[in-house]
């Protein structure tokens, strides 16, 4: 009789237990709907930097974390950064290059991670009937490119990489959403830009088109930054954001289709078009030592190349903020500091 | 479902999930096996990817590399190759992690290469005029950053085993503390239901039981279920339930035992009085001998109180000494059955006083129901008076007996002396008639005579063997006749037949007047012939006496009823005396048939 007795009790217990969980995760719910903390982000919205961004939102990882997201669009990466620099957005994505600069120029800035880093991402697309086949072709021709972007950057390499100099090219700045009309109007005989306008570009020359990639000497990274003195006080956002979008990119190497049908919504565009990318992407919020070394290359390529006033490779240590991604992850942080 | 059943589940059950997280068991320890073996790989791996950044850090800060560094990096290279080539995952995530390492490990040695070539053929450089250093710098920081890109890349990878090790950890000790809360929790169910099933209906049966024991017989243990202890327990309602109908038969039995006991005690007590004042001694006896009961009667004769008696040996006590052993044996005898009980004796008995009375017994014995006799039981009549009178009786009989036969002696010697007085006062007769007259007088004193004397030899004198008597007086009177024998044949049917003296006396005078009639008158000159003389009892139990002879026959106008002959006169007389009737038969000779009631 005492035993059904303390069946009975620990029936009633459960249903109590069960009842308080049901009702605090329903308070903190709402507490956490209602406490949601506003941010905004810079993206570039017809490029792959925002990838994961846009996969953290779409699967609500953001609002799991007590963020409101905001996405705010700009041109190139050297925008977005802008923008986060003028406080006009909390976060910025963009790829190392624009980060450089802006670190070069004295921003403020702290690369929180990196997220994502791509084979074959960037090339020069070339219009066979300007008698461009291979690379050592590219002598003497028109090539169309952004400057402070990485595609620059691309551009010296490949050029370098085939015993030529920017001097033996012919650059016309063209802002990232006229590429591929300079391209297809010969206004160009080729351009140095990204996915997915590089592939759209060789797609659309078909058979007279070509398209050079870096050979393995250049691997662009995706990085989300933040001003230092934002960081500095919001120290608990950089690592909600962090936590998001470590969940995006857990889902995004486990799920690719599904990733590319809500970045194809983003980059308006046919996400079947995604899923023939010959690029390699790898998905992973981290900060490695390798990141740190591409900077200082290309600081010392910009000042080569008299793309700055410095002439010194700052101390990009300063400019990485470690510690955030080391709360939330700190396998992903390989940097020495 | 039955007992059984249960049990072979309790017992199969628990065994069957044991199987199970063996299994479970099992199955993880393989895949934990091929876990750690990738782990250990990966650690390979990353010790190799080190070694090779250390290598490649090396041979670029030598600027002026000999062949060694370069051979190391190789060997390092080719051995990770190895490594990399060896190492495969399932997970989408480590596949492309792995990838990536493998593509940039491809890089890197094309990246090498064109470092070998800018240490080993500066001269194929020379044609890059001014960008060949930059180049040259191009050229190694490639190489490093993909080397540092591969020592992230694999410790990543290493993370991703350790993580995918730690997550199947934390999901087969989940599966295992799960299996085992299961078990428990069914071994718990499975207890429960034993102790709901099982354990409760035995303890309410148990309960029941104590109840029940307690008296209480309207309680029922009221347990439906199916299996045999819902059997037992219905079984069980059913016996209490017999048991209380049977506990009101056994009280209405016992009331109704205890009403024949009162009134078997009131007819113990009436029979005891009866038994009381009973005349009879009536005493009653166990199979040790001793007295379980005796009447007052029996007290009056041995002179003790019933209390005395009632438990003593019978036999050690109440009997003489020289009967007891005698009587002791044939008691034993009786109560082994060995020897069938006499109903009729007489023993003595040994009084208070010493007195020994004599006791007629009437015995019976009481059996079981195994037929064993339990007891015997006996009524005695105190005969040691009657029998003191009777043997005076017998003495007085006997001595009057002897006093009689005295008489019936004298008597016949007295008709002896007359008739040899008669013999010898009729030898001085001349006359024949006379002389027969006497003669016939001396038969008739003789027959007389013959039956006192037949009386006096008998030992009852009140009657006689009449046919003894008939055969020897009808040879005396053939005898006195003196008639030649081969002529006249005396011919005799006699049966045996006794006669009480007032009709033997009567009957021997008519047979000898008859038979004296048919020697005189039947036979004359020498006729043959034959006398019969016939005695027996007819169908109307009548004495049936028949004298006749095939002589002349007695004349036509003689009526012999009113004849004036003695003889004749005589012997109406005589059957009037006798209250006989007498028939004639006149058609062979004559023959006289005389039928008397017996006396």
């Amino acid at each position: 009789m005492s035993k059904r007795l303390l069946i009975r009790a620990l029936i009633i217990v459960a249903i109590l237990a069960v009842g308080t969980f049901i009702w605090f995760t329903q308070t903190t719910f709402q507490k956490t709907v209602t406490s949601l903390r506003k941010i905004s982000i810079a993206t570039i919205p017809f490029s792959y930097t925002g990838y994961s961004v846009y996969v953290a939102i779409e699967n609500g990882y953001f609002k799991d974390n007590g963020l409101d997201v905001t996405l705010t669009s700009y041109s190139t990466g050297k925008a977005t950064l802008n923008a986060v620099i003028e406080e006009e957005a909390e976060f910025g994505v963009s790829s190392e290059t624009p980060f450089m600069h802006a670190v070069l120029d004295g921003a403020e800035i702290y690369a929180c991670a990196s997220m994502i880093t791509a084979e074959k991402h960037l090339g020069i697309v070339a219009r066979k009937d300007k008698g461009i086949t291979k690379a050592e072709d590219l002598a003497g021709k028109k090539i169309g490119v952004t400057p402070g972007t990485n595609s620059e950057y691309f551009l010296d390499t490949v050029l370098l990489m085939h015993g030529m100099s920017r001097d033996s090219i012919k650059t016309v700045n063209i802002k990232p959403k006229q590429m591929f009309d300079a391209l297809m109007s010969s206004e160009v005989d080729a351009i140095a830009t990204w996915n997915p306008q590089m592939f759209r570009a060789n797609k659309e020359l078909g058979g007279e088109g070509t398209t050079i990639y870096s050979e393995g000497m250049y691997s662009p990274w995706f990085i989300i930054a933040a001003r230092k003195d934002y960081v500095k006080s919001n120290q608990d956002v950089v690592e909600k954001v962090l936590h998001s979008l470590l969940s995006a990119s857990d889902f995004i190497r486990n799920n690719h289709v599904e990733s590319n049908e809500i970045v194809a919504l983003y980059l308006n565009m046919d996400e079947t078009l995604l899923n023939e990318l010959s690029a390699v992407y790898y998905f992973s919020i981290s900060l490695e030592q390798s990141f740190i070394l591409s900077l200082e290359h290309q600081t010392q390529w910009a000042i080569d190349n008299k793309l700055t006033d410095q002439v010194l490779i700052p101390n990009y240590v300063d400019y990485i903020y470690t510690e955030g991604l080391e709360s939330v992850r700190p396998g992903a942080v390989t940097i020495i500091r | 479902m039955n007992i059984k059943r249960k049990f072979q589940i309790i017992y199969i059950l628990p065994l069957v999930l044991a199987a199970i997280l063996i299994l479970i068991l099992f199955s993880s320890y393989a895949t934990v096996s091929e876990i750690m073996k990738q782990d250990r790989l990966g650690e390979a791996i990353v010790r190799g990817v080190f070694d090779l950044n250390i290598r490649t850090n090396e041979y670029i800060i030598m600027m002026h590399p000999s062949e060694r560094p370069k051979q190391q990096w190789l060997f390092k290279y080719d051995s990770t190759s190895n490594l990399l080539d060896r190492m495969e995952f399932e997970g989408a995530e480590e596949r492309t992690l792995l990838m990536k390492i493998r593509h940039g490990h491809q890089r890197i040695r094309g990246h090498f290469q064109k470092l070998v070539d800018i240490y080993e053929s500066p001269e194929s450089l020379q044609q890059m005029g001014d960008i060949n250093p930059a180049y040259q710098e191009l050229v190694r920081n490639q190489l490093l950053v993909e080397s540092e890109t591969m020592v992230s890349d694999t410790a990543h990878l290493t993370d991703l085993i350790h993580a995918s090790f730690m997550k199947y950890y934390k999901w087969v000790s989940i599966i295992i503390v799960c299996s085992v809360l299961i078990l428990l929790l069914i071994l718990f169910v499975v207890s429960a239901l034993t102790r709901r099933s099982i354990v409760a209906p035995i303890l309410r049966l148990h309960q029941a039981t104590e109840v029940i024991a307690g008296g209480n017989l309207d309680h029922r243990s009221g347990i439906e279920t199916s299996d045999e202890l819902g059997q037992l327990s219905r079984a069980f309602d059913d016996m209490t339930l017999k048991l209380k109908n049977s506990r009101i038969m056994l009280k209405d039995e016992i009331s109704e035992h205890k009403k024949a006991e009162q009134s078997l005690q009131k007819e113990k007590e009436k029979l005891q009085k009866y038994l009381d004042i009973s005349a009879v001694m009536v005493v009653m006896l166990d199979t040790d001998q001793k007295v379980s009961l005796i009447n007052k009667k029996g007290c009056d004769i041995l002179g003790f109180d019933a209390e005395e008696i009632i438990g003593s040996n019978w036999f050690d006590n109440f009997l003489p000494e020289r009967l007891r052993d005698e009587v002791k044996i044939v008691f034993n005898k009786l109560m082994a059955g060995k020897i069938e009980s006499v109903e009729y004796y007489e023993n003595k008995v040994l009084t208070k006083n010493g007195e020994e009375r004599l006791i007629a017994w009437y015995n019976t014995v009481f059996r079981d129901k195994e037929g064993n006799i339990t007891n015997t039981l006996g009524a005695g009549v105190d005969i040691t008076d009657s029998r003191n009178a009777e043997m005076q009786i017998k003495a007085s009989l006997k001595e009057k007996e002897m006093l009689l036969q005295e008489i019936h002696h004298r008597v016949k010697n007295n008709m002896t002396v007359i008739h040899s007085m008669l013999e010898l006062q009729s030898g001085y007769i001349k006359d024949i008639r006379y002389k027969d007259m006497f003669r016939e007088s001396m038969a008739r004193i003789k027959s007389m005579a013959l039956i006192h004397e037949k009386l006096y030899r008998s030992k009852d004198l009140a009657s006689i063997n009449f046919s003894e008597y008939i055969s020897d007086m009808t040879d005396d009177i053939y005898i006195s006749y003196g008639l030649n024998s081969g002529k006249v044949r005396l011919k005799k049917h006699i049966d045996q037949i006794t006669l009480g003296i007032d009709t033997a006396i009567p009957c021997g005078l008519i047979v000898n007047e008859l038979l004296s009639n048919s020697l005189k008158y039947a036979f004359p000159e020498g006729m043959e012939g034959e006398i019969t003389v016939a005695l027996c009892m007819n169908d109307k139990e009548e004495v049936e006496l028949t004298v006749g002879d095939n002589g002349v026959g007695m004349p036509e106008e003689l009526d012999y009823g009113k004849t004036g002959s003695l003889g004749l006169s005589l012997i109406n007389a005589l059957v009037k005396q006798i209250q006989g009737k007498i028939e004639l038969d006149k058609e062979k000779g004559t023959e006289i048939r005389i039928r008397f009631r017996r006396r």
